[in-house]
């Protein structure tokens, strides 16, 4: 008894919470959208939103009409019915009808986002490597050239220029994992053995956000959206957007302090990691 | 005005579900405890009898162990550059190194002196049976490092694994020939663990933060020791005979000498290692 008045409690004081944290930045919908196809993206969203949420309240409201209409009534048998082709039909072909216009309506956003790819020379390329738990990223330094000593190697910190394209290679050392920075609605599937690209523009800098919400603390967010583990959980990090002076000198100034640091033993496996994966065998005996 | 219109929506919808969720689901039937989340990981089997490698082996001589072995590791040529290890991703790991720490691998000293090699007996023990130690050796998690980063441990021994960062860790040992152990610890938690076969240099790794790692070296006995700064090892309770000397450093590879000792020697030895 005592269990199920709190568990009423709180199924009153839940949309309470709700309600009076309506004011956070990002509101309960999505958060802030910060990149150049995150409209597209967004729109898609909307318009899926609407099409389920009409669905759900007609739904809703037939079964609860149903309900109350056809309740219990003394002295009134129950009608049995057994099935309706023309029914049947109907929502069957209509729900077919919304995915396949969907499917259409969409082309034009996947091909800006996943087709689009920007050309390598006017973009910042980034090398992503993820693992349980943690997101490496390395940058080509001021040589230009991936695999060098002038390579900054960063761990679960991104930085990237505002207003300039930025492409993302991405790959897994271990198991999948998923790229996720949701102010960018930019989301990357990472799959072991597989050489992944994605990329995205930022519009708005760290700094400007900041400013805007008031809060000198705020940072974009990366997040892992593939269970990948125990810690998966903890593999999140920043994503700082800088003016592209900014980071032309936080690039120079990591580019000349990268040979002080022990590089990360993670990119020995870098191009093992995209091609395909062999498993060490267990030498013989192991307790495994 | 349509962001509005949609967070407002969101609110709703997700108030109603709430309410049904929490006013609808009964009390789950009371012991939470039994859904599995038990944190204690897998133990390994106690290993003692492989650890004491069966056999016809007869048990150590202790009484008859006097004679011993030391020495010193040194490095000869070009000392490798020491570098520094990036902390990143953590506020708590960073907090604790407000510079970057060196790196461990190669802690060579003024005088050539390299600390963090484990020195044991390779052969040359092997008919005996050793008792396993009862103190455990302790691995802690301090400052997002491991302490210490190169220990010896008998097969069989327990090694307990301690956290003693306000932060999560995750506790990765990648060894080969051992049964693998991965479990996660937070703050002043402690775990123990044993292994049951001879390894040398087997990494254990944090998960969470890439820069931490530790070697064990497991073998079937007690004769082994780990040179701290200064070189200097020993190897104190050896009885007369013949054995192999072996010295195994995480990144310089292995060197061993071949020794004899007679009835209360005590013998000085010396390893050179170079890049």
């Amino acid at each position: 008894m005592h269990c199920t008045i709190t568990k009423m409690l709180l199924g009153v004081l839940a949309p309470v919470f709700l309600l009076a944290t309506e004011g956070r930045a990002d509101g309960w919908g999505l958060p802030e959208n910060i990149s150049t196809f995150g409209g597209e993206i967004d729109h898609q969203f909307n318009l899926i939103l609407v099409i389920t949420t009409i669905t759900f309240i007609v739904t809703m409201t037939v079964l609860v009409i149903a309900l109350i209409r056809f309740r219990h009534k003394e002295g009134k048998k129950a009608q049995h019915v057994h099935g309706s082709h023309k029914l049947e039909i109907i929502w069957t072909l209509v729900p077919a009808a919304i995915l396949l216009f969907l499917a259409f309506y969409q082309t034009k956003t996947w091909a800006l986002v996943k087709m689009d790819t920007p050309d390598k020379s006017d973009s910042v390329v980034i090398q992503v490597f993820a693992k349980q738990f943690e997101w490496n990223f390395r940058y080509a330094g001021t040589d230009g050239i991936f695999d060098t000593e002038d390579d900054p190697c960063t761990i679960k910190e991104l930085y990237v220029p505002v207003n300039k394209n930025v492409i993302l290679e991405i790959r897994s050392l271990d198991v999948i994992h998923s790229l996720f920075l949701p102010h960018l609605r930019f989301k990357q599937d990472v799959i072991p053995g597989m050489r992944m690209s994605a990329w995205f523009q930022a519009t708005k800098t760290t700094l400007q956000a900041r400013s805007e919400r008031g809060d000198e603390k705020f940072n974009y967010e990366i997040a892992c959206t593939e269970l990948c583990g125990i810690e998966h959980h903890t593999m999140k990090g920043t994503l700082s957007i800088l003016a592209q002076g900014e980071f032309d000198t936080w690039l120079a100034k990591q580019s000349v302090e990268a040979a002080q640091f022990s590089r990360p033993e993670i990119w020995d496996d870098w191009e093992r990691a995209g091609g395909e994966l062999e498993i060490e065998p267990l030498e013989e005996h192991a307790d495994h | 005005m349509t962001t509005q219109f949609f967070n407002r929506a969101l609110i709703v919808f997700l108030s109603v579900a709430l309410s049904a969720t929490f006013t609808l689901t009964g009390c789950g039937g009371g012991d939470d405890a039994g859904g599995g989340g038990d944190a204690t990981p897998t133990k390994t089997d106690d290993g003692g009898s492989k650890a004491s490698g069966g056999g016809d082996r007869t048990p150590f001589p202790a009484a008859k162990a006097t004679a011993s072995v030391s020495g010193k590791v040194m490095f000869k040529g070009d000392k490798p550059t020491v570098k520094k290890i990036r902390i990143q991703g953590d506020d708590f790991c960073m907090a604790q190194h407000p510079t970057a720490p060196n790196d461990e691998t190669y802690l060579i000293g003024d005088d050539n002196t390299i600390a963090n090699v484990f020195v044991y007996v390779k052969s040359g023990a092997d008919k005996w049976e050793f008792k396993v130690p009862s103190t455990p050796v302790m691995l802690e998690q301090k400052g997002c490092t491991y302490m210490p980063h190169v220990f010896g441990i008998m097969a069989g021994q327990t090694v307990t694994v301690k956290s003693s960062d306000e932060t999560k860790h995750n506790v990765h040992f990648k060894g080969k020939k051992n049964k693998a152990f991965n479990f996660s610890q937070v703050f002043n938690q402690s775990d123990d663990q044993k292994f049951s076969r001879e390894e040398i240099m087997a990494p254990v790794e944090c998960d969470v933060h890439s820069w931490m790692r530790s070697y064990a070296n497991i073998v079937y006995h007690t004769l082994h020791d780990v040179t701290a700064a200064g070189g200097a090892f020993e190897l104190p309770k050896l009885p007369p005979g013949d054995y192999e000397i072996a010295a195994v450093h995480e990144a310089l590879g292995t060197q061993t000498q071949k020794i004899t000792v007679a009835d209360g020697d005590s013998k000085t030895i010396e390893f050179t290692f170079s890049k």
